[in-house]
C-alpha cells in the first residue's frame, strides 16, 4: 500500500489546445458540422431532470410521422416480442453495457429500436441494431432506488436524419430524425408528454419508465439554440405533477445519507427535498 | 469587464451571457485541476481527459442556471466533475472524441519516460482508491474535494449547500475511519 498521492500532471502535450478548441466549437454559436452531433450528443448523456437541451427552431415546421400512444403502467409488461426475444435483447446490452445485471422496463419497437434497463446503480440506454454492433449502449450511474421528484429523464436526445448530411451513408438514407425523451416516473405519474416545436406527443409509460419519440423527415437537422423539448408528467386526474424546464429549480436528496440525486444543487444555499423511491 | 484578469464572477457573467471566450479563459484557468481531480476519482488518465471535457460541456449547458457565489468557479467545477464522474458521463467525450475531424490530431511525442510515470500513477491511484472505497460515498468525495484537491471547507460547503461542520465531520470521519483501518491513505492536507 502507497500512501502518496501522485503528482499533480498537465494535460498530455497538445491536448489542452485541443479540448479547448472542441469545447468552443460545441459552445459557439455559429453552426458548424459538429455542432448538432455534439449537442445531440450532450443531451444524450444528461442524466439530470434539468432537459435544457438548446436547439434552434427549423427552418420549417416540423411533421410528427409517429405518435407513441400510452400504455398502463404494469409490473409483468407484454413488451410486444416473445420472452425469448425480451430476454436476448436484455443479454445483449447488458453484455454491451458491461455490467453485472439489468433489467429491461422498457422497449420501443419503431426503428430504430431501443431498450431502457435497470439495475440498482446504473441505467442502461440501449440502442439495438444501430451502428456496427448489434447493441450499441449508453450508461448513466447512480442510485436508480431514488427519483429526483416524480419523474426524472435519463436521456433527451436528438437524432438527425439520415438525409440530412451532403453525402449520407447508404445504410442512413431514409432514416428519420427523431427527438426521444426517455426516463423513470413514480407510482403516482399516468401520463407523459413531451413537447417540441409545437407538437405534443404522449409517451408510452410502462414498469415505471417511460418513452417519447417525435419523428421528423429523413432531411430534417436539429439545430443550436432552441427553445428545450419538455417533459412533463401528470397524475391519473390530469394533475401536472412536474415538468423538465422547471424541475431544474429544485434539488433532491436521499433522505437516508443525505446524497444528491439526480442533480447537482443549484445554489449553495439550496435546501433539498426528499428524493423519492423508485422500485 | 475591461480588466484584463477578470475574475470567475466575471468570466462567468460574461460565459452565462453567450461569451465562449470567457468560457475558454476559465477551461484554461481551471482544466488542469479538474483534470487531476477527474484523475483521483478514477486513477485512469484517459478517463479523467474525458471527464474533464464532459465537465465543462455540462458547465456551458449549467451556465445561465448557477449564480457563481464564490470568487473562484473551481470549487464547482470541481463539484460538477465529481458528479459528472458518479454519473458515468465519459461518453459524451468519448463521442466528441470520435466526431473529431480526421487530421485535426496534433502529433504527440513519445516519451516513454512519461508514459511509464503516467502508468506508474494510476497503479499508485488505484490502490489508493481501493483503500478508500469502504467509505461512504458522501465521506470519499469530500476527502477527495478538500484533502486531495485543496478546496477550503467553506467552499465546499457552499457549492455542496452543507454547513461547513458538516463537511468538516465527513472529512473526519474519513479520516478515522482509514486511520482505523490503517490505510495509509494521504489526509492531512485539508483546510
Amino acid at each position: 500500500m502507497t500512501s502518496m498521492l501522485p503528482p499533480t500532471r498537465d494535460l498530455p502535450p497538445g491536448r489542452h489546445p485541443q479540448i479547448r478548441a472542441e469545447l468552443e466549437r460545441a459552445v459557439g454559436r455559429r453552426r458548424s458540422r459538429l455542432t448538432v452531433p455534439i449537442l445531440a450528443a450532450a443531451a444524450a448523456v444528461f442524466t439530470v431532470a434539468v432537459s435544457v437541451v438548446l436547439l434552434r427552431p427549423g427552418p420549417s415546421d416540423p411533421t410528427p410521422l409517429v405518435q407513441i400512444t400510452p400504455s398502463p403502467t404494469s409490473a409483468s409488461v407484454d413488451f410486444g416480442v416473445p420472452p425469448e426475444t425480451v430476454a436476448e435483447i436484455e443479454k445483449g446490452c447488458v453484455n454491451a453495457g458491461g455490467v453485472g445485471k439489468a433489467t429491461l422496463r422498457q422497449l420501443v419497437l419503431e426503428e430504430p429500436r431501443f431498450a431502457l434497463l435497470y439495475a440498482d446503480d446504473v441505467a442502461l440506454r440501449c440502442e439495438i441494431g444501430v451502428g456496427a454492433g448489434e447493441y450499441s449502449v449508453g450508461s448513466s450511474k447512480g442510485d436508480m432506488r431514488w427519483l429526483p421528484g416524480h419523474f426524472s429523464v435519463e436521456e433527451a436526445r436528438d437524432v438527425p436524419g439520415g438525409d440530412a448530411v451532403p453525402a449520407p451513408k447508404p445504410a442512413d438514407t431514409g432514416r428519420r430524425a427523431f427527438r426521444q425523451v426517455v426516463g423513470r416516473v413514480d407510482e403516482k405519474v399516468a401520463r407523459v408528454t413531451l413537447s417540441a416545436d409545437n407538437q405534443v406527443v404522449d409517451a408510452k409509460v410502462v414498469n415505471g419508465t417511460y418513452a417519447a419519440r417525435i419523428y421528423y423527415p429523413p432531411t430534417w437537422r436539429f439545430s443550436v439554440n432552441d427553445p428545450a423539448p419538455v417533459v412533463r408528467v401528470y397524475d391519473a386526474a390530469g394533475n401536472l405533477l412536474g415538468s423538465s424546464d422547471t424541475s431544474w429549480q429544485t434539488c433532491y436528496e436521499n433522505p437516508q445519507t443525505g446524497e444528491l440525486v439526480g442533480s447537482v444543487r443549484q445554489h449553495p444555499a439550496d435546501r433539498c427535498q426528499p428524493a423519492v423511491p423508485w422500485k | 469587464m475591461t480588466t484584463e484578469h477578470p475574475d470567475d464572477r466575471a468570466l462567468w457573467s460574461q460565459a452565462a451571457g453567450g461569451s465562449a471566450r470567457a468560457f475558454g479563459v476559465l477551461f484554461d484557468r481551471h482544466a488542469k485541476a479538474v483534470y487531476n481531480h477527474c484523475f483521483r476519482l478514477t486513477a485512469s488518465w484517459a478517463e479523467a481527459e474525458d471527464h474533464l471535457q464532459a465537465t465543462f460541456l455540462l458547465a456551458w449547458r449549467k451556465r445561465a442556471e448557477v449564480r457563481l457565489e464564490r470568487a473562484s468557479a473551481l470549487p464547482w467545477l470541481l463539484t460538477v466533475a465529481t458528479n459528472v464522474v458518479r454519473n458515468g458521463q465519459r461518453s459524451l467525450a468519448r463521442r466528441l472524441r470520435n466526431l473529431r475531424r480526421v487530421g485535426e490530431e496534433p502529433p504527440v511525442p513519445d516519451h516513454a519516460d512519461l508514459v511509464v510515470e503516467r502508468l506508474d500513477d494510476q497503479r499508485r491511484m488505484a490502490e489508493l482508491l481501493k483503500a478508500v472505497e469502504k467509505l461512504p460515498r458522501n465521506e470519499r468525495e469530500a476527502l477527495a474535494l478538500c484533502v486531495w484537491s485543496g478546496v477550503s471547507y467553506a467552499d465546499a460547503a457552499a457549492v455542496l449547500g452543507i454547513t461547513e461542520g458538516s463537511v468538516r465531520a465527513r472529512v473526519s470521519k474519513a479520516k478515522s475511519k482509514l486511520q482505523q483501518d490503517r490505510e495509509l491513505v494521504p489526509t492531512g492536507e485539508d483546510r
